[in-house]
């Protein structure tokens, strides 16, 4: 009797297993199946495929598609193919998409948006309340909104997230549906060029409340495509909104975008067909995805530069000549070879090469401060020691040990950081021990200024502002440099609405940091993009924000 | 009966309660905060201001108070790098996902294993126990990222049969089934060819044979049978095991199951996510030890005797 009620036991652990796991296979949607898409495939007359539909990758699951708890790039990425911003970025200038025209006020101070007629997938109008409930849930501190960003110069916008103001005194406002009018603190360059206006629906948010924008049916669409569907840490199904005031102009119907975290997965599903497109930076498959017939090839900035920062409050780094030294030492174009397969650009300044000032080219205006330096400083081991013997450490490099801050545990990473401590340490002659963090601990390691040097890497945005800003805070960056100098270029620089004026402060303020050696960037990050002959179209434009428009199929 | 199972489960709430505690205290005592790791440099007013909504800013005492207090009523908090998904919900959603995948892995990986386990036995230093053996070890020693990496390249690329990655028909479950199933496998095997061989050198079994039993009644009603006994222990433990799914399969496979999340919510400092889902794996784990324990004294007498005096 026992042993059958243990059988029976055992064997209804065994179905109840099964049953739930039934359920769960039946959950995600039917469009999991690429191949669904595969059906016969004909040509209009202009030679582009009927069936218009791409497959991409993704490099991480979306945290929240909600604009005011938004965490991450995937996130605000995804936000410029489902919503309609203000303004969008469209082969490297400028455009209007939500609004149609704008008006600046003389003083800088007042923005007028004129808003083009836009629906929501549930038929509703897009108005200038939607963009202003955007703004008045990201300041509202029950969100805690983890961002810094242009918003912040919107009057009140800060007093407000910090519980001091009420949000009904933030500097938006819409004398009529069609009109929208931001008041600011400061005159701010950067303004239109961040494209981070997105409209928000108050009803939709209410009705969601914490799970607003969790799953692809608790959100509301306007923008070029509507989000279909959402199989967590798997992939998403974006289709085309024919609601879209611009829907005429593109082509592509369907984008499934795959979430593959495993590198070899990611080639292996750009090899047999399962993505259209892929960075790609393994040597081996290099070589194998430029042997192919039917694949093409192009290279991409990712208006990112790879730096060392130098922490200006420790002992010796306090030392601008040992700064100068460190940051003189380092063979660039070995670091860019090694590290990064020669797709990066070796970086003698911070303002990587796809910046631009107004219509002005930042890097083809300005020289890069660095190069200049190498020229007055023949020997940085001469240079050490003149700063060795400032600081009362004697005149023997050899007794001098610093340690070098790296984010990363991998194999790799090590490779990669023992390449640095070699360079310095044949150029210098002293000791650099290496010290390995997972990415959080590096992070909080830096910005609590517990290191000598650390490897980082920041991003730009459209206007050089972003970055240089990123060393113009009271603490004086992730450096711990202190320089009114450069402050005051800065913040100058972002209020002056002349664009050659403002080119040459943002130089000004480059030179500076990059001379007295608060960091010592390395390379300008890049990557090579492999992608499958009939696509066309696709934009070779960093700061482009134009969702999937221009691209389409020809021959599939 | 009642009395020995009562003992059993306060001890599960004590070890629970340990492994909360220690959770608790151990993630929070990782360097770096869950801002820091998701946004690189913020203004002290904006860090604050988060810290002080989710209660971080307070003393780790208090928090733990909080906490305790909080799960008393059965909620288990926000997952804080994915804001507004429930940790219960996560695990509701994709646990299931795991447990399709580790759960048919574990069914083919026992029976086969069993199966192959005995063969093996029973031909011992013939060639098919030699064979068996040599795969067994293969089994147990090849890391499974090498295997499904290969598996993958081989049957996505070379000879396109599946589909790469993703989530949702029968032709997605192939691969991280077969990667996933090939370790248990190798270890039943062996786990039952030494159990087999165990009972084969009782002398009850050299009993039945002179009293003239047929071969196949004696495997199949004195070996199997006792040597099956041992493997219960074994598989109670591994059906707890499957529903924390495996991060490596998951990652490679891009299998939307919870192994996954609970490897990135240690990277992320997502504190909440990391203590829910430990919370959860602990006590199926341990429930499922009692369920072990309940079953071997239900067909072993000896152990129930044991314990009761």
């Amino acid at each position: 009797m026992k042993r059958k009620l243990s059988l029976l036991l055992a064997l209804m652990m065994m179905v109840t297993l099964f049953a739930g796991c039934n359920k769960a296979l039946q959950n995600p949607d039917e469009n999991m199946n690429n191949n669904n898409d595969n059906k016969e495939q004909g040509q209009t007359s202009d030679g582009k495929d009927t069936n218009q539909y791409l497959n991409v990758y993704l490099s991480a699951e979306p945290s929240v598609l909600d604009v005011a708890r938004f965490v991450g790039v995937v996130d605000r990425n995804m936000f410029f193919n489902v919503l309609e911003p203000l303004t969008r970025i469209e082969n490297g200038e400028v455009v209007g998409a939500g609004a149609e025209s704008w008006d600046i006020s003389d003083d800088g101070l007042t923005y007028t948006f004129h808003l083009r007629e836009n629906y929501w997938t549930d038929g509703q109008k897009v108005t200038a309340q939607d963009y202003i409930t955007a703004l008045q849930r990201q300041c509202d501190p029950n969100n805690a909104f983890p961002h810094v960003s242009d918003y912040n110069t919107i009057e009140n916008f800060v007093a407000i997230s910090s519980g001091e103001a009420d949000v009904s005194t933030l500097g938006a406002s819409a004398p009529d549906e069609n009109t929208l009018v931001l008041k600011l603190n400061a005159p701010n360059v950067a303004l239109l060029s961040s494209t981070d206006f997105f409209p928000d629906r108050a009803d939709i948010a209410e009705k969601y409340g914490d799970t607003l924008g969790t799953e692809a049916s608790n959100m509301m669409c306007c923008g070029p495509y509507t989000l279909e569907s959402w199989t967590h840490n798997s992939q998403l199904v974006l289709t085309k909104n024919d609601k879209y005031w611009d829907a005429d102009s593109f082509d592509i119907q369907k984008v499934t975008m795959l979430i593959i975290p495993d590198s070899n997965a990611q080639l292996a599903s750009l090899e047999n067909g399962s993505l259209d497109y892929l960075g790609v930076s393994t040597p081996e498959y290099v070589e194998k995805f430029q042997a192919r017939d039917d694949m093409d090839e192009m290279m991409l900035s990712s208006a990112r530069t790879s730096m060392v920062i130098f922490n200006c409050e420790d002992s010796v780094f306090s030392n601008e000549k040992v700064r100068q030294a460190f940051s003189l030492a380092l063979d660039r174009d070995a670091l860019a070879e090694v590290i990064t397969n020669g797709t990066a650009t070796p970086a003698y300044s911070l303002v990587p090469p796809d910046c631009q000032v107004g219509n002005l080219n930042f890097r083809e205006n300005v020289e890069e401060p660095l190069t200049a330096l190498a020229k007055e400083v023949d020997d940085p081991k001469a240079l050490l020691i003149e700063g060795m013997q400032e600081l009362g450490l004697g005149d023997d490099p050899s007794k001098l040990t610093v340690k070098f801050a790296w984010g990363a545990t991998t194999a790799q990473a090590r490779t990669y950081s023992e390449l640095y401590q070699q360079l310095w340490q044949e150029a210098l002659g002293c000791t650099v021990e290496l010290e390995f963090n997972d990415s959080a601990t590096h992070q909080s390691n830096v910005n609590a200024g517990n290191f000598q040097m650390a490897s980082m890497s920041w991003g730009a945005n459209y206007e050089p502002q972003f970055q240089l800003s990123r060393w113009s805070t009271e603490a004086g960056g992730q450096s711990r440099w202190k320089n009114a100098e450069y402050v005051s270029l800065v913040t100058e620089a972002s209020q002056t609405s002349d664009e050659q004026k403002r080119l040459e402060l943002y130089g000004q303020a480059e030179e500076l940091l990059i001379k007295e050696a608060a960091i010592a960037p390395v390379y300008f990050m890049a990557s090579r993009r492999f992608y499958y002959s009939y696509v066309n179209g696709l934009n070779a434009n960093t700061f482009d924000t134009t969702s999937f428009k221009g691209v389409y199929t020809s021959g599939r | 009966m009642a009395k020995f199972i009562l003992k059993r489960i306060l001890y599960m709430l004590v070890v629970l309660f340990c492994v909360i505690t220690l959770t608790f205290f151990l993630v929070h005592s990782i360097p770096g905060d869950p801002i820091t790791s998701m946004v690189q440099d913020l203004p002290i007013e904006t860090r604050d201001l988060y810290l002080q909504k989710y209660g971080f800013d307070q003393p780790l005492i208090v928090q733990y108070v909080k906490f305790i207090q909080q799960l008393l009523t059965g909620d288990l908090g926000q997952s804080l790098r994915y804001p507004g998904r429930q940790v219960v919900d996560i695990v509701a959603n994709y646990a299931p996902v795991s447990g399709i995948i580790g759960g048919i892995a574990l069914a083919i990986g026992f029976a086969v294993g069993i199966l192959l386990g005995i063969i093996a036995a029973l031909n011992r230093n013939r060639w098919p126990d030699r064979l068996v053996m040599v795969l067994a070890l293969l089994g147990t020693t090849i890391p499974t990222f090498v295997f499904a990496a290969v598996l993958q390249y081989v049957f996505t690329v070379t000879v396109p049969l599946f589909p790469t990655t993703g989530w949702g028909t029968w032709g997605h479950l192939v691969l991280p089934v077969a990667c996933m199933c090939v370790g248990p496998l190798a270890s039943y095997a062996r786990y039952m060819r030494s159990s087999v061989l165990d009972i084969t050198n009782q002398d009850f079994i050299l009993t039945a044979e002179a009293k003239g039993v047929s071969s196949f009644r004696i495997v199949s009603r004195h070996i199997f049978r006792n040597s099956f006994l041992p493997c219960i222990t074994m598989i109670c433990t591994s059906i707890a095991g499957i529903f924390s799914g495996s991060f490596i399969i998951e990652s490679i496979f891009a299998i939307p199951g919870l192994g996954k999340y609970f490897i990135s919510a240690i990277n992320d400092r997502d504190y909440s996510v990391v203590l829910g889902l430990n919370i959860i794996f602990t006590g199926t784990y341990i429930l499922s030890i009692l369920v072990c324990d309940i079953l071997l004294a239900i067909i072993d007498p000896r152990i129930r005797i044991a314990e009761e005096n």
